[in-house]
């Protein structure tokens, strides 16, 4: 009895290896985000990569979501084109290089083994329409003013880091017809960095470090550099690939393209007809540059020159006006447009209209983050950063909080208004009603979403589930705030009626899957 | 089948009804377990019935319930490749849990070595029901990401074990048992979350009333 005894009491001790787990016993930790929070806000709904399951999913604003095929591969990378329905999405998968049939999840391949293969994905409605082969280092697209063409190419100031596999060349752009899938590599020079399309769309300029070519489009030499503009001639300068424009005739026709070189007070002139550059010598490196198509000429201005220049497009002879700080950035597009600065300290905001040749100054109560244009152009919107205080007084009040700028675009201004914001503004966004325009503004740790009627100057908040940290406009009019939830958390806000529904827990798509090697028995 | 063969095959009669608490185990490789638990097996407890049939040969049909769950980190925006920095201020976390229970019948059968000692085999089918949860926030039953999916799978046990009879009075007996053996559950799909699988080493140990 006594023998039986102890067998018991060593048998009630087996349990001993915790078998009473209750949840929320145990710890683990993902290497990757669930989800991230920069979604693309496209016509059929919002594409959002899942870095953890290696997924992509679709949310629609009733709510649902559902998985985007991608036949095994993860989204790396994903740009909307400018349809506004169709995503382009760079996509890799692992590959095995040992073809043992019974090698069927990546975990089961030996690290020497394991390699990364990639393609662009072209999504339309959730579903992938074409794959394009396109080195996966490229990270930038430029898209035709039709949306019917993009160009991949790779953009150092990303700041990625390029995993280069085998052979890669930086000398080549990808032109890619989204309708057909069909792609063309064009040799264009080192380091492509932006491209410009011409307004008939028969040509695409694409800017690489020290020169422009010229591709064509259309025609029995589609596909071909056709021209090469050699830009600098020490290895040391490059172009400065942001500030260059086109420039079109009456006709429609583009003549001449307008490129700076960066660290250099001087414009070349591309006459893209005859094939020849001459050089505007100005007097600062310019920041921004726009061209103006209500009079047809170009501003330019300069982060350490207090200056607006306007070159006419027949000599292009330089017309000054004076500034009292300089400007870095400049905004609008018909015969219209808000000069300010985005890199300093400079509270100046100027109104310049083309036509009349009218300089309107403004101050703006703290430096300007970003700045918008209404879509009825009679509205500017700026957030605005903190600064040291300056005193006591109101501008000392000012200055302590980041704000909201409304600058009234209209013949006969009114004084601007300056709105002080609770939080950091992480996302802001302009809607009309038809009726008036407003700012919908998010702020960082805010749990709402501020409806702002500009022309009133007054304020509605739309309560959110969660403090949000991003906002992306639909192309039917609906808002989508994005919440840092792990899980995904995403409201669709109907800015007009302020109603919102909400979208939740799609960032668990695919959680527990165990990562399968895909694609084994397609031919390389 | 192979329980049945074997008993029929033993002369000394051993076999009879009973009813235990018992405690179990089934090893748990897949990777997808570790958002549960850091352990390598799904722990449960649950009850055996046992009713004889033969007198080597009793049908067992049992039903065990496991509730494993973690606290699952997840880094911050920062640590990847994203302009939009500090999305997750730094990191976050989410609570898991995988709510199981498992359905077996079978056969068992025994031989009777000594009085208080009767080793026996067993094979078992199994079906399980899982229910996953995932939440940010636990605390709060209006939480909208809430994720619970559910899942039924089927597999099998078989092992071997030992029961030790301690004789209460007449034919009533209590009996501490141990089994040990291999388990196997097809992959339990949780819909769009994926699937969790089971398999390997199974073990199951109680104390039950023997009669």
């Amino acid at each position: 009895m006594t023998k039986s005894l102890s067998l018991l009491a060593l048998l009630a001790l087996l349990p001993g290896c915790a078998p009473w787990d209750l949840p929320g016993n145990g710890y683990s930790s993902l290497e990757s985000l669930t989800w991230d929070p920069a979604v693309l806000a496209a016509a059929d709904g919002v594409y959002v990569r899942l870095p953890a399951a290696g997924d992509l999913v679709r949310v629609k604003p009733d709510g649902s979501f559902a998985t985007v095929n991608l036949g095994g591969a993860s989204p790396d990378r994903m740009v909307l084109a400018p349809d506004d329905e169709t995503v382009l999405a760079f996509v890799s998968w692992p590959v095995c290089l040992d073809d043992d049939p019974k090698i069927v999840y990546v975990d089961e391949c030996r690290n020497e083994d394991l390699d990364t293969d990639s393609e662009l994905a072209i999504i339309r409605d959730g579903a992938v329409v074409h794959a394009v082969d396109v080195p996966a280092q490229y990270n930038a697209f430029a898209f035709n003013e039709a949306g019917s063409l993009a160009v991949a190419y790779l953009d150092f100031s990303a700041g990625v880091d390029i995993d280069i596999s085998g052979v890669l060349n930086l000398t080549e752009a990808v032109f890619v017809d989204i309708a057909s899938g069909e792609a063309h590599s064009v040799p264009v020079g080192f380091a492509p960095e932006n491209v410009l399309f011409s307004a008939d769309g028969s040509k695409a300029l694409v800017l690489s470090r020290s020169r422009v070519a010229v591709v064509s489009l259309v025609g029995a030499d589609a596909w071909t550099r056709t021209v090469v503009y050699p830009l600098t001639l020490d290895v040391d300068q490059q172009v400065d690939p942001d500030n260059a424009v086109l420039i079109s005739n009456e006709s429609g026709d583009t003549d001449y393209a307008l490129v700076s070189v960066s660290g250099q007070a001087e414009l070349y002139v591309l006459d893209l007809t005859n094939e020849s550059i001459d050089i505007v010598e100005l007097d600062g490196v310019p920041a921004d540059l726009i061209v103006d198509p209500v009079t047809n000429r170009t501003l330019v201005v300069y982060s350490n020159r207090a200056t607006l220049d306007v070159l006419e497009h027949e000599l292009f002879e330089v017309e000054s006006f004076d500034l009292d700080e300089p400007c870095t950035r400049i905004a609008g597009d018909d015969g219209r447009f808000v000069l300010y600065n985005d890199r300093g300290t400079a509270h100046d905001v100027y109104v310049f209209d083309t036509e009349a040749e009218t300089l309107d100054e403004e101050l703006a109560e703290n430096p300007v983050m970003e700045l918008r244009i209404t879509e009825s152009a009679a509205w500017a919107v700026a957030t605005m950063d903190t600064e040291s205080a300056a005193g006591n007084d109101v501008s000392g009040f000012y200055d302590q909080y980041h704000g909201l700028g409304l600058f009234d675009l209209g013949d006969t201004p009114r004084d601007p208004v300056a709105l002080l914001l609770e939080g950091d503004p992480v996302g802001f966004a302009l809607t009309t009603d038809g009726t008036a325009d407003y700012a919908l503004v998010l702020m960082e740790g805010v749990d709402t979403l501020q409806k702002i009627d500009i022309a009133a100057g007054t304020s509605n908040e739309i309560r959110l589930e969660e403090s949000p940290v991003g906002i992306d406009a639909m192309p039917d009019g609906l808002f989508v705030v994005s919440h840092p939830n792990p899980l995904g958390l995403v409201t669709f806000v109907d800015a007009t009626t302020e109603s919102m529904n909400t979208a939740a827990g799609f960032a668990a798509v695919g959680l527990l899957e165990r990562p399968a090697l895909p694609r084994r028995n397609v031919e390389e | 089948m192979l329980s049945l063969l074997c008993a029929l095959a033993l002369p000394a009669a051993a076999a009879t009804n009973e009813l235990s608490f018992e405690v179990g185990w089934l090893g748990a490789p897949d990777p997808a377990w570790d958002l549960f638990s850091n352990d390598n097996a799904l722990g449960s407890v649950g009850l055996r019935a046992g009713f004889a049939v033969h007198p080597n040969v009793a049908i067992i049909a049992g039903w065990q319930h496991a509730a494993n769950g973690a606290t699952v980190d997840v880094p911050g925006a920062e640590d990847e490749t994203y302009d939009e920095e500090d999305y997750y201020g730094g990191g976050s976390s989410f609570e898991t849990a995988l709510y199981t229970d498992q359905f077996s019948v079978g056969s068992k059968a025994d031989v009777k070595v000594f009085k208080w000692l009767h080793p026996y085999v067993t094979a078992q089918l199994v079906g399980m029901r899982g229910l996953a949860r995932l939440d940010d926030d636990s605390g709060d039953d209006e939480n909208l990401t809430q994720v619970q999916r559910a899942g039924l799978t089927g597999g099998f046990l078989a092992g071997g074990g030992l029961d030790f009879i301690i004789k209460v009075r007449g034919k009533v007996a209590i009996a501490p048992y141990v089994e040990l053996g291999y388990g196997w559950m097809a992959p339990l799909a949780l819909k769009d979350l994926g699937t969790v699988q089971f398999s390997g080493f199974a073990g199951r140990t109680g104390v039950g009333v023997r009669f």
